[in-house]
């Protein structure tokens, strides 16, 4: 009861406030009801993760409770076509992932979707992106391992977690940037990040692409070799392991993020108040805590530059499907 | 094997009274999610999982424990009072829990249920805390090929459950396998049999089925037979409880569960509801009265869930050794592990021992915590045996109906349940039995997929099945089943049309 009550004043004097500072009067009393943001994937998962962090830090800063809310399957598919069916009121947005917001469009025409059906409001985080191998493994380098692809093409195998997620397509960036064919290393698919990591660590994969934060445990107890990472400079946390560009790939850069995203027109006072709501909560030390330990960087991105990425992001990636023929129509 | 100072140390970590009390509540709003159809295990730990963001460790993980073990017996109750298994694992339950409600002895399956869930969570969970230093090397072992090789061996187990006509089981599971092919196709991610319909794309949910298959023609059934008496019918009765030396009876079915819901447990992707039927399957196949699964065997009851339960804690050792969870509950577990800096993965138990044997003593808590609550909801089981069928049918025909549309929120999963439900109930009508379809809907995915990616690994060689010990054995032991089957149904079916012959 005093937690409602507590609720209900603040939702008050948010609503009051609103309606003093925000010139629009469409938005003036928004929010007035709980929020609730899509998770386009299963419970548990990180994304799941990753929203339920940002429901929990932002409800302050909206002035209104956040419900996350899972509708998982069909590389996320369903769960976004789902939520763009929503009126753009505000009261139905989805936590943004790479995967399910720009991958699986990019390489399925019948997604129902494109990055131009939503509104992105801000990117709260990226994990950038390592190719591993074995420990055991005669590659110590990215040379080592893509003159052995092209020494007997076709042999080597590498493990990702499902055609259109990022493993899958990070492998073939690497490919096509080093003028290889598709099929001239096998694709063997796992029901997840973690599943696809058993695989190469079992030996039934020779590499793996895949994000920083899955592979830091097994790095670090020798267990598999870091041969590039997908940023700019080289992470602190492992100063030996050189970055893409260094090894003469600039254009392997490929990230994973997330963000908030809403509905196609969604009313720009709104998108500016999550935004600005989103940049506060991201100031706070719990969210920035909980965000790290999860292993992905906090990356803050507003609605302009959000929309620009997410749009070159779509565009290289569609654009990788149909030449590497593994656009689904 | 086991460092009992860090055992000691890890039991200082939990003897607060803080963590205790996260362990209980986890338990009370377990046994609620597992006794109401639509809320699975999964739901009602990801619901406390923001919660657990504002803990400490040793009670966040208390809490999610106390959830995870109980949610799954929590499904059996409903499974045996009105044919509605309360989460997935309690499939195999409903097998015999039902008709021994039906024949008054609902106390006797509940506390059978509790009693065998108990018993094969404390084995499991001593053998997880034994295993767990080798374990890291031994799930690395299984890779698709293995994994094939024990799903073959579990397919085996829709002989057991097809009663009198092995042909009729496997017309079943033929539904089952192909009913598991809508949605995407696991490896390409094309759409397979969808219709248009977007909804379809994640395929059918299991509790869909599920409640389709077994508790809406069982409404029809029984709302025809109540028509036609024109009574109110009741069981009317909950029966005795089972004696301590019965339940005692019985230990070589909990030894037989543990050790295959312990295995199914510490592979990764496959879960509870597979170890139930295993378990079930394995007290069948060793009883002396085979004949009576189906139709109400205690040892059925005891067999399934002493299966489903013995999944806890080994699924929970490759989660924590090797950063691989074993279901997607013990994903959100791990979710919540890595929230609070734990992160999981083969440093775990170098740089925290205490707290990978304090979560092993949470389990032992949990179960006990089990046993207090689940002791109570069976006393108050008593007023759904009472209920007189009018009202009571009803009422479980609106759960059904709720519990299938909250699994996803949408129309179409309702819809589809009960275009199941009415297709199960022609099957019953042509005596062609359930559980079939059921297991081969849940291992039919499992198998499709662990096929397609041992042949892509082995370039299309089906070499790689007989290339390890391990697959060979299983793939063995699935013929030796398979045969073992066949031999059966023969042998009765000759005795019993000897016996329609001499009458």
């Amino acid at each position: 009861m005093r937690h409602l009550l507590k609720q209900g004043l603040l939702s008050v004097t948010v609503m009051a406030s609103a309606a003093i500072f925000t010139a629009p009067v469409s938005a003036a009393d928004y929010p007035d009801k709980p929020i609730k943001l899509v998770v386009a994937s299963g419970a548990g998962g990180s994304t799941d993760t990753a929203a339920r962090i940002m429901a929990i830090n932002i409800q302050e800063h909206i002035g209104q409770p956040i419900i996350v809310v899972n509708k998982k399957g069909g590389s996320g598919g369903i769960g976004i076509n789902f939520a763009l069916k929503a009126k753009p009121d505000g009261y139905l947005l989805m936590e943004g992932m790479i995967g399910g917001h720009v991958l699986f469009p990019a390489m399925n025409t019948s997604a129902g979707y494109t990055p131009e059906d939503y509104t992105p409001i801000a990117m709260t985080q990226m994990n950038p992106n390592v190719l591993i191998v074995r420990a055991d493994s005669p590659y110590k380098n990215v040379k080592d391992l893509l003159d052995a692809i092209k020494a007997k093409p076709g042999k080597l195998k590498f493990s990702h977690a499902g055609a259109g997620s990022i493993h899958y397509f990070g492998v073939h960036l690497l490919l096509k940037t080093a003028g290889l064919g598709n099929d001239s290393a096998i694709a063997i698919p796992y029901k997840g990040g973690s599943k696809s990591m058993a695989g190469l660590l079992r030996g039934e994969a020779d590499f793996h692409q895949t994000n920083l934060v899955s592979a830091i445990d097994f790095i670090e107890s020798g267990k598999v070799r870091a041969l590039a990472v997908t940023t700019k400079e080289r992470l602190k946390a492992f100063p030996d392991v050189p970055t893409y560009t260094e090894e003469g790939y600039p254009n392997v850069d490929i990230f994973g993020w997330r963000g908030v995203i809403g509905p196609k027109d969604l009313p720009k006072a709104i998108v500016d108040q999550w935004a600005k709501a989103v940049q506060e909560t991201m100031a706070r030390k719990g969210w920035k805590k909980m965000v790290k330990a999860v292993g992905d960087m906090p990356r803050y991105m507003g609605p302009e530059e959000f929309s620009k990425h997410i749009a070159s992001d779509f565009k290289r990636y569609r654009q990788m499907a149909t030449d590497l023929d593994i656009l689904v129509e | 094997m086991i460092d009992f100072d860090v055992l000691l140390q890890s039991l200082k970590l939990i003897l607060h009274w803080n963590v205790i009390a996260a362990c209980f509540a986890g338990v009370l709003w377990g046994m609620f999610v597992g006794v109401t159809p639509g809320l699975t295990g999964i739901m009602a730990v990801v619901i406390a999982l923001p919660l657990t963001f504002f803990m400490d460790p040793q009670s966040a993980i208390a809490l999610l424990l106390g959830i995870y073990v109980t949610a799954i017996y929590g499904g059996s109750v409903t499974a045996i009072m009105i044919a509605t298994p309360g989460t997935p694992n309690a499939a195999a339950t409903v097998i015999d829990g039902y008709p021994l409600a039906r024949q008054g002895k609902a106390r006797q399956a509940l506390e059978m249920a509790l009693y065998a869930s108990f018993t094969a969570g404390i084995l499991s969970t001593v053998v997880a805390l034994v295993i767990f230093p080798i374990v890291a090397t031994f799930a690395l072992e299984f890779g698709a090929a293995e994994v094939f090789a024990v799903i073959v061996f579990a397919i085996t187990i829709i002989a057991g459950v097809s009663g009198d006509s092995l042909l009729k089981g496997l017309i079943a599971a033929c539904f089952g396998f192909l009913i598991a092919t809508i949605g995407q196709d696991p490896i390409h991610g094309s759409s397979r049999f969808t219709f248009g319909v977007s909804d379809f794309q994640a395929g059918m949910h299991i509790l869909t089925l599920l409640v389709g298959l077994f508790t809406i023609p069982e409404i029809i059934v029984r709302g025809v037979e109540a028509y036609k008496s024109r009574d109110s019918v009741s069981v009317g009765d909950m029966g005795p409880g089972i004696s301590f030396r019965k339940f005692f009876s019985f230990w070589p079915i909990y030894l037989r569960s543990c050790a295959g819901g312990s295995l199914l447990g510490a592979l990764p992707g496959l879960g509870g509801s597979p170890a139930a039927f295993l378990g079930y399957f394995l007290a069948q196949r060793f009883s002396k009265t085979p004949e009576e699964f189906g139709n109400g065997s205690l040892e059925g009851v005891a067999g399934a869930e002493a299966g489903n339960n013995s999944v806890c804690g080994p699924a929970l050792v490759p989660m924590m050794s090797l950063g691989i969870p074993g279901d997607t509950t013990t994903a959100v577990l791990m979710g919540a592990l890595v929230i609070h800096g734990l992160s999981p993965g083969p440093m775990l138990f170098e740089s925290s021992p205490d707290f990978v044997y304090s979560v092993f003593l949470l389990l032992f808590v949990a179960l006990i915590f089990l046993l207090i609550v689940g002791t109570g909801v069976i006393s108050m089981a008593k007023w759904v045996v009472r209920m007189p069928t009018q009202i009571l049918f009803p009422v479980v025909l609106i759960l059904a109906t709720y519990g299938t549309y909250a699994v996803r929120g949408t129309m179409i999963d309702v819809l589809a349940m009960y275009g199941v439900g009415f297709f199960g109930f022609l099957m019953r009508t042509q005596k062609i039995p359930a559980a079939p379809f059921a297991i081969a809907f849940i291992l039919g995915p499992l198998f499709e997929n662990e096929l397609r990616k041992s042949l892509i690994i082995s370039s299309g060689s089906l070499d790689i099945f007989v290339s390890s010990t391990i697959s060979i054995s299983f793939l063995a032991l699935a013929a030796l089943s398979a045969g073992a089957s066949v031999y059966l149904h023969w042998r009765l079916k000759g005795t019993k049309a000897a016996k329609i012959i001499s009458d």
